[in-house]
């Protein structure tokens, strides 16, 4: 019988049904995968080298960089190091805001994987459902430093600015008139915490929102 | 976060499981550091790891340091101690305890240490990595390779004396009709801006 021998595959770096780029050199026997080399590319952003030649709040947008759909939950933990090693006391208004940011960002965190893997999975819809609701919570994020991804907004010590008195409304443009704007706004017409409140309301059987109300 | 006590008894612990070795415990933050000899390392590791009292299962983070600027600069603690130290982080679930494991290279020109891959099987990409930016060595190691930068790269970027901009960089040559490295051609900024403050500014100093 002839002696068969294992096939060395390359597989990436990039491939269709991979979310990133990822090369593997596989050794195989048959379709049984007998060694995997991989090669993780060019995934280091330095983000610690970048820092050294910058001041701690010049650093901080890094923060949101390092993964993109936890950015403020990344400054926080920037932010509570830098303070755990000063000693600062940080003014409890701001903690709540930090806190409370940190887990719109989780909900946004929370609802891309649920959408994408959704997705992948063959369900068109989830993706959409997921995707609406997060553009609500990027408003929020907009609403409260100006952008809606890499925001910035905690500090070593605190936050950026406080919350904002009034919720940026939609304006009537040619494609939406007045009726339909006006639906558009009627969560937005008191602050930014009014606008998170009702947000928290769209979820009635969540056990919180069942104790609550 | 461990309680205070526990941190204590750890300490303890490590002074008594340790004793032959004298290491240098510091608490601070709540986190307690080990500091021992690179002599020492290798059997160290196996006893933390081994010993019931310690039973560190778990790797959870290997990285070198380069100490370079706190050597150069004003004096400090680390004026007299080698350039590069390999700093991990252990956990233990059986005791829920964390420690912090520093060992300092003795040789600055060449770096070496044997390598914990053994112990912690986790520790084989975080010493390549540690390889690869800062250059340390790690003897025993099955496949030390370059892990996190490009194929033919020259330099280790995390090294205090390497720019932060590098030393190559790559464009597509319309003449050669190939992709070259070509010495770099930006140059660092200063981007800090220069406060310049009155005298007694906010009643501060």
């Amino acid at each position: 019988m002839a002696d068969i021998k294992n096939y060395t595959l390359n597989l990436g770096p990039q491939h269709p049904a991979a979310h990133g780029v990822l090369r593997l050199v596989l050794e195989l026997d048959g379709e049984v995968v007998q060694r995997a080399d991989p090669h993780i590319g060019l995934l280091h952003r330095a983000t610690e080298k970048l820092a050294e030649s910058k001041t701690y709040i010049q650093a901080l947008p890094y923060m949101d960089r390092l993964d993109y759909v936890s950015m403020m939950c990344n400054e926080h933990a920037y932010c509570l190091a830098i303070e755990k090693l000063m000693g600062l006391d940080v003014p409890v208004r701001a903690q709540y805001i930090r806190v409370m940011f940190s887990e719109i960002t989780r909900m946004l965190n929370h609802l891309m994987w649920l959408g994408t893997h959704g997705f992948d999975c063959g369900a068109m819809n989830i993706l959409i459902y997921c995707f609406r609701e997060r553009e609500d919570l990027f408003d929020m994020y907009e609403a409260v430093s100006g952008a809606r991804m890499h925001a910035a907004y905690f500090r070593p010590g605190g936050v950026y600015r406080d919350l904002p008195d009034t919720m940026p409304q939609y304006m009537v443009s040619k494609f939406k008139n007045a009726k339909a704007i006006s639906q558009l706004n009627e969560n937005r017409n008191g602050s930014l915490l009014d606008f998170i409140d009702d947000f928290t309301k769209r979820f009635p059987n969540t056990l919180m929102s069942t104790k609550l109300y | 976060m461990a309680s205070t006590v526990s941190l204590l008894q750890l300490e303890d612990t490590l002074r008594k499981v340790f004793v032959n070795l004298s290491p240098e415990l510091k608490i601070t933050l709540g986190e307690i550091t080990m500091t021992v000899q690179a002599s020492d390392y290798l059997t160290v590791a196996q006893t933390l790891r081994d010993h019931p009292e310690l039973a560190f299962e778990q790797l959870l983070d290997l990285c070198g340091v380069d100490y370079s600027d706190y050597k150069n600069n004003a004096p400090s603690a680390f004026s007299d101690l080698p350039r590069y130290a390999v700093t991990s982080h252990l956990l233990s679930l059986a005791h829920n305890w964390r420690l912090r494991l520093r060992v300092f290279l003795l040789d600055d020109d060449m770096p070496l240490l044997p390598s914990i891959n053994d112990i912690w099987n986790s520790a084989n990409w975080y010493e390549r990595e540690a390889f690869d930016l800062f250059g340390i060595l790690f003897e025993g190691h099955s496949d030390l390779r370059r892990i996190l930068t490009d194929y033919g790269f020259i330099g280790h970027p995390f090294r205090k004396d390497f720019p932060t901009s590098g030393h190559v960089e790559m464009r597509y040559d319309e003449e050669q009709k190939r992709v070259i490295y070509q010495p770099v051609t930006i140059e660092p900024r200063e981007i800090t801006p220069r406060i310049v403050r009155e005298d007694n500014y906010g009643g501060l100093h």
